[in-house]
């Protein structure tokens, strides 16, 4: 590869502070910081990882990035346009380009739905497939995903951790998009699940030139998965980096405590080896 | 082989069993939990007979005419005997009769109450649930007025204040009973609209509609259809009371409310008068608990008490 891919998603001093209510009449009594002027730059094609602690605001710059949340401040430019003052019905088509894999796959899964109306929703709000289309449309996906066409009329609660997630991760690749956040997929499953789950993540990133926005507090799968890492800690980023120079030599003191705390890294340990 | 073809290449039957076989397997469990408490089966087979008697009364009742207001002096207070086995009131009316077609009274008026009740109590729930902030005040604040005042009372002061017949005894209760449901609902979609499902069709584009009919609502009929069917015995209890002190169905009407209060004069000479109205309104509320507290069992194992 020559020249570096162009950035896909920018995010510039991103912030979102929550009200703290208390006292009489439930008054603001202060803010809380979940998000505090965050920025990064992701490069088409790449995975960039952002890792911290829980409760240190990954989870609330990924609903600031999907517009669930309006952010205090700060600038989102995605595909070239600034997301926060695009108009609705522009963002919603963008919406189709950006989308996300949770953390709880028990939870992220209507449970009255079946598996094709799941993974078939993205593609009924914004494309015109209907009936058998789409329905050959979603057994596609299931099989991209490792499930097969005997899944489609299932309902959430027949499948295991680890099915579910690939459900998500069908409805997340379902309209093709450019950006896909992973929002601790894995940290739900067991071991032998997680490993299974980062292969596929893998290939699909290949098969379909996703880009990962992958959030974690496990240094280790980070490690397998990103070629860049940002550090968060109390909602500022405080070390952003090449992958392996964060492990090789990490500059901020928050980077070498989490690295201490990390389990010893096998060498032959690789959740892609088979 | 494409998926395509895997798709089409079935019968219309063979696939229609296929996509059904999910939603059949949920119904199958669910009715083994019901059927494992001997008490819904019993509730379930109260409400089933006396929704039965009811639909099918007026074919078979002895003494049509008695239920339309015929007076036959004669007969007057005859005890139970074959030809009236409930015997027969101050009019010689049977009240075998009065009483089977009286089921179509207080069911009816029992399902038109909640029905409206549910309707209102969803509609204006869910847009507190949903949009929050101010609508939510106003909409709640006055559920709490409503709530503060005894159903009962209220339901007699508004039925009396619209005159006695039995549409306005509908209309009184439906107007105290929609609150208990706007409180439920209102509480249930609140929550529900934080599950990450409801965030991740928000993620997906979805349209406020589609997130509150596809996703809010249907998961949150469990605890409306147990609570309408708890609630459907005291709608009718509270129909008969509304009888019973007048403000309610008005004679002619065969209301058991209205007959228990009649007869009231008349015991304990002529016991039979109130004793078979009475017995058919314990039957009717105690059945609809029962059920009630089955379909908990089987629909929202968490609430179970
Ligand atoms: N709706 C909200 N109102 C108030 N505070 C919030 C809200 N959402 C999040 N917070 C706060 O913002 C901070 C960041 O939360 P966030 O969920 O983004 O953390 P996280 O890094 O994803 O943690 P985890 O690893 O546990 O998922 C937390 O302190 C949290 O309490
Ligand atoms: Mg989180």
């Amino acid at each position: 590869m020559s020249a570096p891919m162009p950035f896909l998603l920018q995010v510039e001093n991103l912030g979102k502070y929550y009200p703290l209510r208390g006292g009489f009449f439930n008054r603001p009594i202060g803010v809380i910081k979940a998000v505090d002027g965050v920025s990064f730059a992701i490069r088409e094609g790449s995975s960039f990882g952002l890792v911290g602690e829980s409760g240190s605001g990954k989870s609330t710059i990924a609903r600031c990035l999907l517009r669930l949340e309006e952010p205090s401040f700060g600038r989102i430019i995605f595909e070239g346009a600034d997301l926060l003052k695009l108009p609705a019905e522009e963002l919603r088509r963008r919406r189709a380009d950006m989308q996300i894999v949770f953390q709880d796959p028990f939870a992220s899964l209507n449970p009255r739905l079946t598996v094709r109306d799941i993974i078939g929703e993205p593609l009924v709000i914004h494309t015109p497939l209907r009936g058998e289309a789409l329905s050959a449309r979603v057994v596609e996906l299931l099989e991209m995903v490792g499930l097969g066409r005997q899944y489609l009329y299932r309902f959430p609660h027949e499948f295991s951790g680890g099915q579910r997630q690939r459900i998500g991760i069908a409805r997340a690749i379902a309209l093709n998009p450019k950006l896909i956040i992973l929002d601790e997929p894995t940290s739900a499953l067991d071991v032998s699940v997680q490993a299974q789950i980062l292969n596929l993540l893998d290939e699909l990133q290949r098969r379909l030139r996703l880009t990962y926005l992958f959030i974690s507090h496990d240094l280790g799968v980070i490690r397998y998965i990103c070629d860049r890492v940002a550090l968060i800690y109390r909602g500022k980023i405080v070390e952003e980096d090449e992958t392996e120079r964060i492990f090789t030599a990490p500059t901020a003191e928050y980077t070498r405590t989490l690295l201490a705390a990390m389990p010893i890294p096998d060498p032959d340990y690789s959740p892609y080896r088979s | 082989m494409t998926a395509t073809s895997a798709v089409t290449s079935m019968g219309p039957l063979a696939h229609w069993r296929e996509r059904n076989q999910s939603r059949f397997e949920n119904w199958r469990r669910g009715f083994y939990r019901f059927r494992q408490s001997t008490l819904s089966l019993v509730g379930l087979g109260i409400t089933l007979f006396i929704f039965l008697v009811a639909v099918t009364g007026p074919l078979w009742v002895p003494y049509p005419e008695d239920a339309a207001g015929a007076v036959h002096v004669k007969e007057r207070f005859q005890p139970p005997t074959l030809a009236h086995p409930f015997g027969t009131d101050e009019l010689g009316r049977d009240i075998f009769t009065l009483v089977v077609i009286g089921a179509r009274v207080s069911l009816a008026v029992g399902v038109i109450v909640l029905l409206s009740a549910v309707t209102i109590g969803v509609l204006l729930g869910a847009i507190a649930g949903f949009f929050g902030g101010l609508v939510n005040e106003v909409i709640m604040r006055l559920t709490d007025i409503f709530l503060t005042v005894p159903s009962l009372i209220l339901a007699i002061a508004v039925a009396a204040a619209l005159g006695p017949s039995v549409l306005n005894m509908m209309l009184a209760i439906s107007l105290v009973w929609w609150p208990g449901y706007c409180r439920l609902v209102q509480a249930e979609v609140a929550s529900r609209k934080q599950d990450l499902y409801v965030q991740a069709a928000r993620a997906a584009g979805a349209s406020q509609r589609r997130i509150i009919f596809t996703h809010i609502l249907p998961n949150i009929t469990s605890p409306i259809i147990v609570k309408a069917s708890l609630d459907m015995g005291f709608a009718i209890l509270t129909a008969a009371a509304l009888g019973f002190v007048g403000v309610g169905a008005r004679p002619p009407t065969p209301e058991w409310g209205l007959m228990f209060s009649a007869a009231r004069s008349y015991v304990p000479q002529y016991w039979w008068y109130p004793i078979f109205p009475g017995l058919a309104l314990f039957l009717t509320v105690f059945g609809f608990n029962l059920l009630g507290d089955g379909l908990r069992d089987v629909l929202d194992p968490r609430a179970k008490r």
